[in-house]
């Protein structure tokens, strides 16, 4: 199945003419990854990001020598997007290949040159919901967390009152 | 139905294009966007948008202050951020059809540009100039959000690995309730502005005391007099 097909077959571009997925595949020809290749690095500058035809991504965190793992890209999946659209082209995550990962290569120039390509709204729309699932999704794990560390807090008896405490304030309870 | 005035449009359109940087964010596109919605006003204490309701609006911030709350676990209401021109809320309840997440009032006199769901549903799925900066608009303010919240669970984990990584001598705000908070957002320590920005991040609202500082100097660019000299105010409380 050559990428257009691929594209094709995606629930994002349901409905989209093959005229513009075809024009999307040329201007953003897929790349390969093998299983264990980094993709992004966090902290590296990037003006890119992958949306997923094949394969699966491994996205983690660190912080201070910590790593955790935050979640997986999926087939159909956007990673990368903040490169695009934020000010700051930072990455914020490590992304690597779990599995042999086909992806395509969005970049800033292709916004501007097809900004009125179909497949393109289609790709920026299925963004929204897709940065808005996240954000929930990063709140709620964010709340668990702020739970977890809580209660290993409260064990932590002559420890100082820290933010866990002071948002239990805030908040009503853990 | 009333518009929002020529001047204020150049002056909104300019700071959201010195805020956001994105193809597709031209001052033109989005006073297109702004033409479309309708100018409303709201006193102090008034409610834009209620927690736990569904939402068919966004919301373009022209003029005032807006507080963010959510009902603790007590159902008392606790600020958890506060939000400035140029920001745009209220759209993840419209783009997913959730409940709002938060409650916004009004902290003052307001005005904004509300943007119903029929015409955010038209312009994002369209080609325009109009459509094509809204999307990008709204993805924009959604990667921003998304990147504090991923810098929350960092710094959680940070502050797991090292518990002492925090002052510990206590925040002269916390607990408080919305009447008693201190609102000289520019004195308060790290601390403090940890603490609100991790509580806004519960709520899954954008808090923009970072982004505000990190992008100070392009937004006096194109404040008029009366927000600088509000701001010198503020700046020498």
């Amino acid at each position: 199945m050559n990428a257009t097909e691929t594209l094709s077959s995606m629930f994002i571009f349901k409905g989209v003419n093959k005229a513009a997925l075809h024009e999307l595949c040329i201007m953003a020809p897929p790349v390969s990854f093998q299983p264990g290749i980094t993709v992004f690095s966090q902290g590296d500058a990037s003006d890119v990001a992958l949306l997923l035809l094949d394969g699966k991504l491994g996205v983690e965190v660190s912080s201070a020598g910590q790593h955790r793992e935050v979640g997986q890209i999926n087939v159909g999946e956007i990673v990368g997007e903040t490169a695009l659209f934020a000010r700051e082209g930072k990455r914020s995550a490590t992304v690597r290949a779990l599995q042999t990962s086909q992806c395509l290569l969005i970049n800033r120039e292709m916004l501007v040159s097809a900004s009125r390509n179909e497949a393109m709204i289609a790709l920026e729309r299925h963004l929204l919901g897709t940065l808005t699932r996240r954000i929930r999704r990063t709140n709620q794990e964010t709340a668990k967390l702020w739970k977890e560390l809580g209660i290993q807090q409260e064990a932590n008896t002559g420890e100082s009152e820290g933010i866990v405490n002071k948002l239990k304030k805030l908040f009503g309870g853990g | 139905m009333q518009r929002i005035s020529a001047t204020d449009s150049d002056r909104l359109a300019k700071r959201i294009v010195a805020h956001h940087s994105f193809p597709g964010a031209s001052h033109a596109a989005i006073e297109r966007v702004l033409a479309m919605g309708e100018l409303q006003s709201f006193d102090h204490g008034s409610t834009l948008c209620a927690e736990g309701l569904l939402g068919d609006e966004i919301f373009f911030l022209v003029r005032g202050n807006i507080t963010v709350l959510r009902k603790d676990g007590t159902g008392e209401d606790r600020i958890l951020s506060d939000m400035t021109c140029p920001n745009v809320f209220g759209h993840m309840a419209v783009v997913d059809g959730s409940r709002r997440s938060a409650t916004c009032k009004a902290n003052g006199p307001v005005e904004v540009v509300v943007l119903p769901r029929r015409i955010v549903d038209r312009l994002v799925a369209e080609g325009s100039i109009a459509g094509i900066a809204l999307r990008r608009l709204l993805i924009a303010s959604l990667c921003d959000q998304l990147s504090n919240a991923n810098g929350f669970v960092r710094k959680i984990v940070l502050d797991h690995a090292d518990p002492r990584a925090h002052n510990p001598s206590s925040s002269p705000t916390a607990g408080r309730s919305t009447s008693s908070l201190s609102r000289s957002d520019r004195t308060m320590n790290q601390q403090e502005q940890d603490l609100r920005t991790l509580s806004a991040k519960l709520g899954g609202w954008e808090t923009n005391f970072e982004g505000l500082d990190k992008y100070e100097r392009e937004i006096e660019l194109v404040m008029d007099e009366d927000q600088k000299r509000t701001l010198d105010a503020r700046r020498k409380n």
